[in-house]
């Protein structure tokens, strides 16, 4: 087929590429270097020299850092437990695990509003059989246990596949060759794991980094969160500057994009 | 007494049994293959030698040892899995090493027998190479130099070249038995090739629906088969039910006869002849290289006819009337 036909078969896929990928980002980068309707580096200059957004970034990235942590804690002992299953009890976890990596945003925070809440079922439960004296889900650590809930099977989903990789034999030929299952992990499991394993925690950290609505439903405003600083610069009740949301999302974007950077060089090197 | 004794072996999943009164001897020095169809419990019976899996009943000796209940390392075996399980993140050096650093080898002493290792299978210019960058054929060096360098007391190998093209394949198949032959290893392989079996096998136990149904010398189960299984998997045999034989030869016949393809002469319909014979016309003949493999009808019955392919023999064609001869001591009678 000539090229040009190629193009033209193409060009549904390119025009919506490039009117809901291309355009937006790049009105963003441009957006974000206007500043007083000038063009300047004032934005970042602004966001930079301010403790309030330095601090917005610093909570971003402890809270996605710390349930990206805890998602790749819980999730890669549970992949392997998984793993070791038949297909049909694999393909019922994944889709659970798969509906619930999926359940973020306004239904998530008000489920956990209802269990764990001041005056939730579990909160109540847990107080008066004198286990804890007081939880508030309405702060950061009550806004990392529910990260964890998506955390922790988005973890298994982006794990799972490859698993393939650590094959049973592994294991057996390791022991037969007298390593013991400590040995194994260290020479052997973990080491080849690991390229998936840091791949997977920067899509968790991604994950964690870029989620809004959950955040927002359940502590709103008062969660120093860049994602929930950008929606307030957009559509806040008391002043807006979409310029400056623009350069705290590109920021945003760089902070992302320098993990997987970082990622795809290392896999080079190994290659 | 043997080198390995395997007494009364039996294990089941559930209510099926994976294999059951095992009974297999295998001399110091010996090559025993395990042939057998899939899924008939070779590899099973293999792992529970290797100790991977736990055997219901019996008994098992290793060098005098019992070592029924020994774990897997403790057990001196080594075994090459069917896809080798290299370790996919160490350099083919390291793989050689790993397992003698389990045994807390001075370092000076691991190098000089991974070399030598190295050395023998003809891979010391890989030798810094990860598994992903080694052919099929030198993954299959790797993972029996890996095992070879632990010395162990017992090889086990679990169809080691199935997984290898044809060519790589002959050629790793003589190379297995010459490095048995220089080193004296004892082996068990497990192989569903039955021309596999009888080249590298000193000793080859055939196996079908989790039980040994013969075993001994590779030349005594491919000129003797005990069943008329063993005759139909081993040797591409001929197999002739009392009747046919009645038809073909106009022999009575108690059991069913097995007549290897190459015991049968084709000659000229005219030709002088002793022995039993039949007349047959050709419906097909097929290339294998050395052997011409002629399909013949005698009397409504097909048999296998192999013959020598050489030149000076003219080829008869499909339609030609043959007479075929066959000795009677060629024929074996299987129950």
């Amino acid at each position: 087929m000539p090229r040009r036909a190629l193009l033209l078969w193409a060009a549904p896929f390119l025009l919506a590429v490039l009117g809901f990928e291309a355009l937006p980002v790049l009105s963003v980068l441009a957006g974000s270097f206007v500043h007083g309707g000038e063009w300047s580096l004032g934005n970042y200059a602004a966001l930079l020299s301010s403790r309030f957004y330095r601090g917005a970034f610093a909570t971003s990235v402890n809270v996605s850092l710390l349930t990206s942590a805890i998602g790749l804690g819980i999730g890669l002992p549970l992949s392997l437990a998984l793993h070791r299953r038949s297909a049909p009890v694999q393909r019922r976890f994944l889709t659970l695990f798969n509906v619930a990596s999926n359940f973020v945003g306004v239904p998530l925070a008000l489920a956990f509003t209802i269990l764990a809440g001041v005056n939730g079922v579990v909160t109540l439960l847990l107080v008066r059989s004198g286990l804890v004296q007081d939880f508030n889900i309405y702060s950061l650590q009550g806004l990392m246990l529910v990260y964890a809930y998506f955390q922790v099977p988005f973890a298994v989903l982006v794990l799972f596949p490859s698993l393939g990789a650590l094959t049973p034999d592994l294991a057996e030929q390791a022991r037969l060759m007298g390593a013991s299952r400590l040995t194994f992990w260290r020479r052997i499991g973990l080491p080849v794991l690991a390229p998936s394993l840091v791949g997977s925690f920067i899509l968790l950290f991604a994950n964690a980094m870029g989620t809004y609505a959950t955040a927002y439903a359940l502590i709103g405003g008062g969660a120093n969160l860049v994602t929930i600083r950008i929606g307030e610069l957009v559509a806040g009740d008391v002043f807006t500057d979409p310029n400056l949301a623009n350069a705290l999302a590109v920021l945003l974007v760089l902070a992302l994009l320098l993990p997987i950077l970082v990622d795809q060089l290392l896999l080079r090197r190994r290659a | 007494m043997s080198f390995v004794e395997i007494r009364g072996f039996g294990k089941a999943y559930g209510a099926t049994p994976v294999f059951a009164d095992v009974e297999l001897d295998v001399a110091e020095g010996e090559m025993c293959i395990l042939l057998g169809p899939s899924g008939c419990g070779k590899t099973t019976l293999l792992r529970a030698v290797a100790g991977l899996a736990r055997p219901d009943r019996g008994r098992l000796v290793i060098a005098g040892r019992d070592v029924t209940a020994a774990s897997p390392e403790a057990r001196g075996v080594a075994m090459v899995f069917q896809h080798y399980a290299l370790f996919p993140n160490m350099t083919v050096r390291q793989n050689l090493a790993f397992g003698l650093q389990q045994k807390r080898l001075p370092r000076a002493r691991i190098a000089e027998k991974v070399d030598a290792a190295l050395a023998l299978m003809e891979l010391a210019p890989r030798a810094d190479a990860r598994p992903a960058e080694l052919s099929g054929g030198q993954k299959q060096r790797v993972a029996l130099a890996r095992a070879l360098v632990l010395e162990p007391r017992l090889l086990l190998l679990d169809e080691p070249l199935s997984a290898l093209d044809a060519q790589i394949r002959k050629r790793l198949r003589d190379e297995l038995k010459r490095l048995q032959r220089e080193t004296g290893f004892t082996a068990i392989l497990v192989t569903h090739d039955q021309e596999e079996a009888l080249v590298l096998g000193d000793q080859v136990a055939v196996m079908n629906a989790g039980r040994i149904v013969q075993a001994g010398p590779a030349r005594e189960v491919y000129d003797r088969p005990a069943t008329r299984f063993v005759a139909g998997f081993i040797g591409d045999f001929n197999l002739l039910e009392p009747d046919a034989v009645r038809r073909v030869f106009g022999e009575q016949a108690d059991h069913a006869w097995a007549i290897h393809p190459e015991a049968i002469d084709l000659l000229p319909t005219a030709a002088e002849h002793g022995g039993l014979t039949a007349e047959a016309s050709v419906i097909d003949v097929r290339i294998h290289g050395p052997v011409l493999r002629y399909l013949v009808s005698a009397n409504g019955t097909e048999l296998k006819v192999d013959v020598l392919n050489r030149s000076s023999i003219a080829a008869r064609c499909p339609g030609d009337t043959v007479r075929l001869r066959l000795d009677r001591a060629q024929v074996r009678e299987v129950a």
